[in-house]
């Protein structure tokens, strides 16, 4: 039997597992020929010989973990009623080879790079301006655009301590940026989450790669804050800022406060005395040095920013000029990563860096331009349009999916505000194969959302989120709007060397050749997961 | 001219608060044809003063007092001079396009937040439209105050141009509000400011009673700069601006200048008396 | 640690004394009603009325077509709109321990959540027509199974701390005002032989109800009367519902929390109530005494509430904020 096994895996492709690439589209587990990529192969082998009836096994597990866990995420069903739902991980991992992700990991510093430089630039010389890069108009009516951040110098320069860059691939298996996200950007806590629930579900499907670890994130941001932090005797006092358990990502403020052993606060526990900012504990006030937070910005300070709203800690901007405390990301950042400025990224890498970008933007049009405009509204069926200022997929118009009243309605709102709204050509998503309900696997539209952590130099977390649209068909990947994950494995090296005969065949071997020891090896690794955690409450 | 201000504001609270966090921006501004020639803030119960510059370029002061107290007064002491503004500008309507201007007046030409009733603005802006740029500037400053009574009480800080439009009277903030729409409407960048205006009263003639006053400033290009000057003027009282105006900042709506913003915790009543006393000093009078 | 998440676990441990305590006297209540016929001259008088006073559950109205104990029942059992009854304890609880989910340990969270599911679940007003017994078997359970789980995976840190320190001020306070029902000042107008009898039945009453009665019997050395059984609730460090071991307990966990015990008021308060108690305990004294030393225990622990509110959670009390224009 293990003879045949090895014969079958060795030659594994889309066939065995009754997958048909889509076709127009490009495919991350195989090439045209229905035969995998080299560093897919070795999986393509595995899950072959996991088979459907496995896989369906091994999904209900996850689930059952996830929920135990508490891994969930609010979601708006097709009745409009919110509730809570397992963070769905496909358990079909999405791998990166490791000269792919050498290239990604360079376009994506680059990038956060030249965003940080622009921030800094905008609220600083406004160089990029005078030089007549960006013009000024556009910048001053961006939603996100802090007046409060003029003339502000946050120690080492950094405004964008953590960011998360959108990246697709589209048919052509070219990877451009969707967009930037250099505000709050979320989801890092599923990266680290679905790595552990992988390994401990479907340990068979690591055979044969060496996989760069994920775990040590928190580590980076907590040093990231650390080192931003203002100097004063003694190691700085970090927190988290979450607006509270009633945010859609209080599973993660709460994940990374526990991983990096800081304080989990809310605003009600802040306060500001003088300049300096301290938290309200048990023994009285305590000084607080560096805030990740995890709050809009408008809801920070109702001394400088909402008039209306007394939410936020008063007095905390006045703290921050005084360089009394620091705060990541820094106020403003919201103007970099606003979809009108994204047509501009190119050029800011090209003027800061004097670099050619390595990582393509998606052709985008700014509706406030009338040319460009009239361009886009003769061809509307075939654009997809966004508001700028919004986030998570709200508002975005797809036009090969939108009926004539959407299509009618949309022209509306373009005339209404043109400034309001940028056009893109339609991008193909990268499919990759994943499960259904049943075990049967079907090709699904993915992005990836790289971490990355900004302090002496641009870190990034080897792999990212995989966003995927659960559905046949869709390319909307959003959580929000029913998408799920996929880890994503970043390998170490090339593919193993000891394909088909190495640890992925040892995993098939019946129990009385070998009987517990992979086994063993994957359960202890769980184990010290878990003490891990709980040492981390 | 010189002038010496006297600007408090006397709050008593029912109760004792704590936690009180405030941003005065009560300080005139130093040039643009304006000097500032001595400033002097106290306050009581005593704060430490943290000051910076905002984006608009007004000077904030912001103090906290954390213990407990009962009472809070404000008292800031200016002394400042004036000059004549130049002769404004008349450029043609077709200046107003050019990328220079379109920059250097960008978020002034916004509209204000929330929107006000387009047919009413429209109907306004048609009835107050002039030859070129200047002329609808002064056209404005008139057909506001013919339109709208100026009475105090029945608007508050937090009013919008359509409770103007709905009420039929305002004080200078809101008929600063609606010139703003208007003017922007016809693509006239304009700006919201606020400051001190002398009113003589009594015989002397030298020394007032006043209060915190708003106008505006429009920006009209010129032949050598086309992203323009700013022209003050006020919809409240009919005029260009002159040396009796004396600026604290500008922004691109009250929000953006207010003399006081400020939160506490305790008691939900105060009372507040707040006065501004202007005493020219007449042109001779600067010191250094 | 964070003043909220202190305050929030002070308020669970309440909350889940509270719900026990609750189920602990209705029982004990219920129970000795069907015991007590009205001909024992022994005839406990702790009447239903004083319940609902003691409780703040409402107003004594007699309802409708319903007797006053079934409704009183009710109203501290199942009512949900009532804030103090054992279903808005354990709701009050729930709620407080899905804010700490990242304090407490999950098993904690997880229990107290099932607790409240069960509950909500249950026909508990049938449940109590039928057979209190079961409902409050179960209440009782349950909160046993909380601190249990607690006690055996938290670590000895401040979290802790002020769980206990919430838990152990409730105790003692449902005790004190269990007793001031049970064994109200004498009047003049009283009539001895029989008052006596009643004040030892109820005194054996509200024993039984907080599951003291076999520890008396065995420790003490004493028939059980109204005074021995009063003095054993009171001062007895042995039984761990007595108001001096909550009040021991509540001194060492807050001496261990705060980083200046010395400077700590609550503290330094305790200590003195707890050298009081001592000091009561050993002077005897008449019963007569008895409903004085209540008042004041009881006043004491209500300030040493306020202080321990001001020291360790004030942040939580913060007066409302305005806006200044």
């Amino acid at each position: 039997m293990p003879e045949q096994t090895k014969d079958t895996a060795a030659s594994a492709d889309a066939d065995d597992l009754d997958y048909a690439p889509l076709a127009g589209r490009f495919d991350e587990a195989f090439a045209g020929s229905g035969r995998p990529h080299v560093h897919t192969r070795s999986m393509v082998e595995s899950l072959s010989r996991l088979g459907p009836d496995r896989l369906r096994a091994s999904a209900e597990r996850r689930d059952a973990i996830f929920m135990q866990r508490g891994i969930t995420f609010d979601s708006t069903g097709p009745d409009g009623q919110t509730r809570d739902r397992p963070f769905p991980l496909d358990l079909i991992p999405r791998i990166v080879s490791a000269a792919e992700w050498d290239f990604i990991s360079s376009g994506v510093q680059q990038r956060v790079q030249a965003l940080n430089r622009f921030v800094a630039d905008v609220y600083g010389e406004r160089e990029i301006v005078r030089d007549g890069i960006v013009p000024w108009r556009l910048i001053v009516t961006r939603p996100g655009f802090a007046r409060a951040a003029a003339g502000l110098k946050p120690p080492a320069g950094v405004w964008c301590h953590v960011s998360g860059c959108d990246l697709v691939r589209d048919d052509k298996g070219i990877w451009r940026v969707l967009e930037d996200n250099v505000r709050v950007p979320s989801g890092i806590s599923y990266v680290l989450e679905n790595r552990i629930a992988m390994s401990r579900i479907v340990p068979e499907l690591f055979a044969g790669y060496s996989v760069r670890p994920v775990a040590d994130y928190p580590q980076l941001l907590l040093e990231a804050l650390v080192a931003t932090a203002p100097t004063r005797v003694g190691r700085p006092t970090v927190v988290v800022w979450t607006p509270g358990a009633a945010n859609s990502a209080y599973f993660e403020h709460a994940f990374l406060a526990r991983q990096m052993g800081v304080e989990l606060v809310e605003a009600s526990d802040l306060v500001v005395r003088d300049a300096a900012c301290y938290m309200k504990t048990t023994n009285g006030l305590r000084r607080v040095d560096s805030i990740y937070r995890r709050i809009d910005e408008d809801f920070i300070d109702p001394l400088e920013f909402r008039p209306d709203s007394l939410l936020g800690v008063p007095g905390l901007m006045r703290a921050y000029r005084e360089g009394n405390v620091a705060i990541a990301n820094a106020i403003g950042t919201g103007v970099a990563d606003d979809k009108a400025i994204y047509h501009y990224v190119p050029d800011m890498i090209r003027y800061y860096l004097n670099e050619e970008p390595l990582l393509a933007n998606v052709p985008t049009w700014l509706m406030g331009e009338p040319e460009q405009r009239d361009y886009v509204e003769s061809r509307l069926e075939q654009m997809v349009v966004k508001p700028t200022g919004e986030s998570g997929g709200k508002g975005v118009f797809i036009g090969p999916n939108a009926t004539e009243a959407e299509v009618t309605e949309q022209r509306r709102l373009l005339a209404e505000d043109p400034e309001r709204w940028i056009a893109q050509e339609v991008v193909w998503l990268s499919c990759s194969p994943t499960m259904d309900a049943e075990g049967n696997l079907g090709p699904r539209a993915v992005d990836l959302r790289p971490f990355a952590v900004f302090s002496d130099e641009v870190k990034i977390v080897p792999g990212g989120l995989t966003r995927v649209a659960m559905a046949e068909g869709s390319m909307v990947v959003n959580s929000s709007a029913g998408g799920g994950s996929k880890d994503t494995w970043v390998l170490a090296g090339g593919p193993s060397p000891r394909v088909g005969a190495g640890p992925a065949a040892e995993f098939n071997f019946d129990p009385p050749t070998m009987p517990d020891l992979p086994q063993v090896g994957w359960s202890e690794q769980g184990q010290q997961q878990q003490q891990e955690e709980e040492k981390g409450r | 001219m010189q002038y010496s201000i006297i600007y408090t504001a006397d709050y008593q609270y029912e109760g004792d608060v704590r936690d009180q966090h405030n941003a005065l921006r009560v300080r005139p501004t130093h040039g643009q044809g304006q000097t500032l020639d001595g400033f002097d803030l106290t306050i009581d119960p005593g704060a430490r003063q943290y000051g910076h510059t905002d984006y608009f370029g007004t000077e904030v002061i912001e103090f906290a007092i954390g213990s407990e107290h009962d009472h809070l007064t404000i008292r800031a002491e200016s002394r400042v001079g004036t000059s004549d503004p130049e002769e404004p500008p008349k450029p043609d309507w077709q200046s107003l396009s050019s990328p220079e201007y379109l920059d250097a007046g960008a978020e002034y030409l916004g509209a204000l937040n929330p929107p006000a009733n387009p047919e009413r603005i429209a109907e306004l802006t048609r009835d107050a439209r002039g030859t070129d740029p200047l002329d609808t500037l002064i056209s404005t400053c008139n057909v506001v105050p013919d339109r709208f009574e100026y009475r105090a009480g029945v608007t508050y800080v937090g009013s919008t141009v359509n409770d103007l439009l709905a009420g039929g009277a305002g004080v200078c903030q809101d008929f600063v509000h609606l010139a703003l729409t208007m003017l922007r409407r016809e693509g006239i960048a304009s700006r919201y400011v606020s400051g001190y205006l002398f009113v003589p009263n009594g015989d002397s003639g030298a020394s007032a009673e006043v209060n915190t006053h708003a106008w505006l400033e429009a920006l009209l290009p010129t032949a050598e700069d086309p992203a323009g000057v700013w022209v003050a003027a006020d919809p409240t009282n009919r005029s260009l601006a002159g040396t009796d105006y004396i600026k604290i900042g500008h922004g691109r709506a009250y929000s953006d200048v207010p003399p006081i913003r400020g939160i506490y915790r305790g008691a939900p009543r105060s009372s507040l008396k707040s006065r501004v006393q202007m005493t020219r000093l007449g042109d001779s009078a600067r010191r250094r | 640690m964070l003043a909220r998440n202190a305050h929030d676990l002070y308020w669970l441990g309440r909350h889940v004394v509270r719900a026990e305590h609750t189920a602990r006297m209705l029982d004990g209540l219920f129970q000795v009603e069907i015991e007590g016929g009205a001909q024992d001259p022994r005839s406990v008088s702790l009447s239903w009325e004083s319940v609902v006073v003691v409780m703040g559950a409402g107003s004594l109205a007699k309802p409708e077509g319903s007797s006053l104990r079934d409704d009183v029942i009710r109203r501290l059992t199942s009512d949900p709109g009532n804030p103090v009854s054992i279903v808005s304890n354990v709701g009050a609880a729930r709620e407080g321990a899905k804010r700490l989910r990242d304090t407490i340990p999950a098993e904690a969270w997880e229990s107290l959540n099932t607790f409240r599911m069960n509950l909500e679940r249950r026909d508990l007003d049938s449940g109590l027509r039928t057979g209190p017994f079961s409902v409050y078997s179960y209440v009782k359970e349950r909160a046993t199974l909380f601190w249990g789980l607690t006690a055996a995976t938290m670590q000895r840190d401040d979290a802790h701390a002020f769980l206990l320190a919430g838990g152990r001020i409730e105790a003692a306070a449902m005790v004190l005002r269990m007793l001031r029902v049970a064994l109200p000042p004498v009047r003049p107008a009283d009539d001895e032989r029989t008052e006596i009898p009643r004040r030892d039945g109820n005194a054996m009453a509200l024993l039984r109800a907080v599951g003291g009665f076999q520890a008396f019997m065995r420790s003490a050395a004493a028939p059980p009367r109204a005074e021995p059984v009063a003095r054993f609730m009171l001062y007895e460090q042995a039984f761990p519902d007595s108001v001096a071991a909550s009040i021991s307990l509540l001194h060492k966990v807050l001496t261990r929390a705060d980083a200046n015990p010395d400077g700590s008021t609550p503290a330094l308060r305790l200590a003195r109530l707890m050298a009081d108690l001592e000091l009561r305990r050993r002077a005897g004294g008449s019963p007569d005494e008895l409903p004085t030393a209540f008042r004041e225990i009881q006043h004491e622990l209500e300030r040493v509430e306020t202080d321990l509110e001001e020291r360790y959670f004030s942040g939580e009390v913060d007066a409302e904020q305005h806006a200044i224009r």
